[in-house]
């Protein structure tokens, strides 16, 4: 009797142990992930302020867009490495504005594991031509979106937006308006999602 | 309390209601109603209906949440202007948009035009039978912009039904419309106007110009220009001038580098000038003009151009010596008193302006008998020059110790050693100091001289004598800087051995500037010549001077003279008569005649024109660094470039006029002529190889290729 009682004892202490332990584990694994959640944010400031992540249904893998020699472009190509894909328009100042410094950003980062692609919204491919080549852009290729099919597929309708892409082709974030991506801080959020 | 809330909170509500009514109302009176795109609104109104009037303005009405705009017709760097299509409007006929004058936008140095916070743009429309009733249904698209751009989709309809519009119509909606239609430019024949825009380029910035009349002043004045081509210009600088009744407009072209200059020259130039709220427009041609007039710029600026250049003079390789010996000079008298230094500093100031003003009076008493002296005309007359040339070798050995001489005093001046005990002297030999530095910065044009005195030339005597002074007060302001606080004199260490090394090197440097005029002399006499002058002159100082080394002494004082007297009879009417004959450069100026130059233009030539002159450091400097170096000669050879070189050592009336119809007094001048150039282009005084390759393109009417 006094034996078994022991042992209902020791049963139900190793019940409270496990019970223990697993409230202690779940709640170290939820600091855990807020402090990682945390840390993920961390990367959203100062220029990157705007960068908003996003939940998005429209797959990569489907996507293509046009060089000035009306190649077709897939987004396949650029598997295997983060991707910032920015939209831009000659009729846009904003974009003008920002484009120099995408231009800049391609030339800091390591071309294996990073890269960026501007692709114009223009109607008249000419005149988006033509403003490519006065910005110099020496880093980056001249593409367009061919009758805007890729801007209504990714419900694209303010410029610029820029997306950013991980290695899978999962569309991490955009950010809406223009932004400096020559700053330390964009450098930094594409170094931290190159990890 | 509760009450009070209560009532509180009734004020408010119908405050609100109040709100939501007048907002109603101001929909329900308009036009059509507001269509409302997220940036803001827009609906349409229009005129009251009237009858035997079959013409109205419809208006499309914008309010815009501040900070958001909509483009003009010509958008500038970025935007695009508002487009509408008709969709199934009916009994009317639609002109197209009149565009009232935009505002200039400036993103971060992007300018654009067009419009903010509210604009209506008016556009005629003509009912076609007026008993029928008339519907207005459009599809606008249109960009808007604030830190991001959107391009928007609105459609709009307006009935136009009689009965209906009379009711509805608002004098506020006519109001309203008749602000914007007065805002819509008035077309004016610009064969009335006999006006040009100039282009203008330039070595860094590129302009075009325009100059405009106005008897009544300006208020507010602001330009658009239009070309045919894809212009992206900054904002325009307003100069005003005669008493305000004009305005010099400069609009600086940003994208140069991508330009076809030949499609902007031929093609009629839209400008729409505003001014008291109101605006004109009318076509102009834009004619390329080499060199900028100088007229435009005020006169305290030219007098504060001519201080500073005057202040740069100082550091011209022929100038430096002299004053620099004239401080060290001082230093051996540390124990002078700072009175006498001021008064040293003061006399040395007074030879400095005083040489400027003798050029002045020079240049207008010239001008007066119809002669046109330019900026160094002075050495075009080799006696002068070989004076010069005696004087500095004289001096330059005199620091190198190998001569010690006693020359008159108004000869040597304050570095000799042996005058400094007496004061008197002393001051009269500051004075020529200062003379004499002036004399020998005269050649050496630093790129703002060069304006200032082009300016001056223009200009009346007492201009002149100004512009000249204040180069004197610039050229003398580190001895004002002395002569103000003399004790910074103590600042420099004592003399010792450095000096002596200094005043060795700065000898160099003089020997080096006789050199130069030596093989300036070369150019203008004989060179056998010169060297037998030479060695009588070393002759006669052999015999005068009192050298230890050659124990030479003449005591008689008379027998100095009478060789003196006989050596300067034998030099001068050498000097004088034995001038080279017509150099073949000279002759080049006849290559230049317009026949020829048109020949050479039809065949698609460059032809480049180098005014130079031995004298002159600054051209020769711009031939060491750019002219003839390889880069720049295989690019002429490319382009095909004919390359003229005239020399204006000696004095020739001809090239001084070819130098004056450039606005110029001075050299160096270089002058590009293109096919589109048949008048030329004058480069920069200062050369570059980039302001070559861009004007040369420029000529050409191509496009500049980025090198």
């Amino acid at each position: 009797m006094l034996r078994d009682q022991k042992l209902l004892k020791n049963k139900l202490f190793k019940i409270k142990f496990f019970l223990f332990a697993l409230i202690l584990l779940a709640i170290l694994f939820f600091l855990f992930s807020i402090f990682n959640s945390k840390n993920d944010t961390s990367y959203y400031k100062g220029e990157m302020e705007k960068f908003v992540t996003t939940n998005s249904k429209y797959k990569s893998e489907n996507i293509f867009w046009f060089d000035s020699n009306d190649k077709k472009i897939r987004f396949n190509n650029y598997n295997g490495k983060i991707v910032l894909v920015n939209f831009w328009a000659s009729w846009c100042a904003p974009c003008i504005k920002e484009l120099p410094s995408i231009n800049m950003l391609n030339n800091r980062l390591e071309k294996s594991q990073f890269e960026s692609v501007i692709i114009s919204i223009d109607k008249n491919r000419e005149k988006s031509k033509r403003m490519y080549d006065s910005l110099e852009l020496n880093n980056l290729n001249y593409y367009y979106d061919k009758k805007n099919h890729l801007v209504s597929y990714l419900n694209i309708d303010v410029i610029p937006t820029t997306i950013i892409y991980n290695k899978n082709g999962k569309e991490i974030g955009r950010l809406t308006g223009e932004a400096d991506w020559n700053s330390s801080d964009a450098i930094k959020l594409i170094k931290y999602l190159i990890k | 309390m509760d009450r009070k809330l209560i009532l509180n909170k009734i004020y408010f509500f119908t405050f609100l209601i109040i709100l939501v009514l007048f907002h109603n109302q101001k929909t329900l009176s308009a036009g059509s109603n507001w269509v409302d795109y997220e940036q803001g609104k827009v609906r349409l109104i229009a005129e009251k209906i009237k009858p035997g009037n079959s013409e109205y303005y419809l208006g499309l009405h914008f309010d815009m949440i501040p900070g958001w705009k909509i483009f003009w017709r010509s958008p500038g760097e970025a935007g695009y202007p508002l487009e509408f299509k008709d969709l199934k409007s009916k009994n009317i006929f639609l002109r197209d948009i009149e565009w009232p004058y935009p505002e200039r936008f400036n993103f971060s140095g992007i300018y654009t035009y067009g419009y903010s916070n509210e604009v209506v743009l008016p556009i005629k429309l003509e009912i076609i039978d007026q008993n029928l009733d008339a519907n207005v249904s459009l599809e606008i698209n249109f960009l808007t912009c604030s830190n991001v751009c959107i391009p928007k989709q609105v459609v709009l309809t307006l009935p136009l039904n009689k009965e209906n519009l009379e009711i509805k119509n608002h004098t506020e909606n006519i109001k309203l419309l008749n602000n914007y239609i007065n805002k819509i430019p008035n077309k004016v024949e610009s064969s009335l106007l006999n006006k040009k825009i100039y282009f203008i380029p330039k070595s860094d910035k590129s302009v075009l110009k325009i100059k405009i009349d106005s008897k009544q002043g300006f208020n507010k004045p602001d330009i658009f220009l239009e070309a045919g081509i894809e212009l992206n210009l900054d904002k325009p600088k307003f100069n005003y001038i005669n008493n305000n009744q004009q305005l010099e407009i400069e609009l600086p072209i940003k994208n140069i580098g991508n330009l076809n200059i030949e499609d902007l020259l031929n093609q009629p130039t839209v400008v729409t000038f505003i001014n008291f709220g109101k605006a004109v427009e009318y076509n102009l041609n834009v004619e390329i003009i080499g060199n900028e007039h100088s007229s435009s710029k005020k006169f305290w600026v030219i007098i504060l151009f001519s201080i500073i250049g005057g202040f740069v003079l100082n550091f011209m390789p022929c100038v430096l010596p002299i004053l620099s010996l004239k401080v060290i000079s001082l230093l051996d008298k540390d124990l002078l008193k700072y009175k006498f230094i001021r008064l040293s500093f003061l006399s040395n100031i007074l030879g400095v302006i005083s040489a400027f003003l003798i050029l002045a009076l020079l240049i207008i008493t010239f001008r007066f008998f119809g002669i046109n002296l330019g900026w160094g005309f002075h050495f075009q007359e080799p006696i002068f020059t070989f004076i010069i040339l005696l004087i500095i070798l004289i001096f330059s050995l005199s620091l190198f110790d190998l001569i010690h001489i006693r020359l008159p005093y108004w000869i040597s001046s304050s570095l000799s050693k042996n005058t400094h005990n007496e004061d008197s002297n002393n001051l009269k030999l500051s004075f020529c100091n200062g003379l004499f530095a002036t004399v020998l910065a005269t050649p050496c044009t630093a790129p703002i001289i060069g304006t200032t005195i082009t300016f001056a030339l223009q200009n009346s005597s007492l201009k002149v004598l100004l512009i000249f002074a204040a180069m004197g007060l610039g050229m003398s302001l580190p001895l004002i800087i002395f002569a103000i606080f003399p004790n910074l004199i103590t600042l420099i260490p004592k003399p010792g051995k450095w000096t002596i090394y200094l005043k060795k090197f700065l000898g160099f440097l003089l020997m080096l500037t006789a050199l130069w005029l030596f093989i300036v002399l070369i150019n203008q006499i004989d060179l056998s010549i010169l060297l037998l002058i030479l060695g009588l002159i070393s002759l006669g100082f052999l015999i005068l001077t009192k050298g230890e080394s050659l124990h030479i002494r003449m005591k008689n004082i008379f027998f100095k003279i009478i060789i003196l007297i006989i050596v300067s009879i034998i030099i001068f009417p050498i000097v004088v008569f034995f001038e080279k004959g017509n150099r073949e450069t000279t002759a080049s100026l006849s290559y230049l005649n317009t026949s020829d130059l048109n020949k050479y233009l039809s065949n698609g030539k460059i032809v480049f024109v180098d005014v130079t002159a031995e004298w002159c450091i600054t051209c020769k400097v711009n031939k060491y660094l750019v002219l003839e170096t390889n880069e720049v000669k295989k690019f002429f050879k490319n382009e095909d470039v004919i390359y003229i070189e005239i020399d204006w050592t000696k004095r020739d009336t001809k090239i001084l006029d070819f130098i004056n119809s450039f606005d110029r007094s001075g050299i160096p001048l270089n002058i590009v002529y293109g096919k589109i150039a048949p008048k030329g282009i004058a480069l920069p005084e200062i050369l570059t190889k980039e302001s070559i390759y861009r004007v040369i393109q420029i000529a050409k009417g191509s496009k500049i290729v980025k090198e």
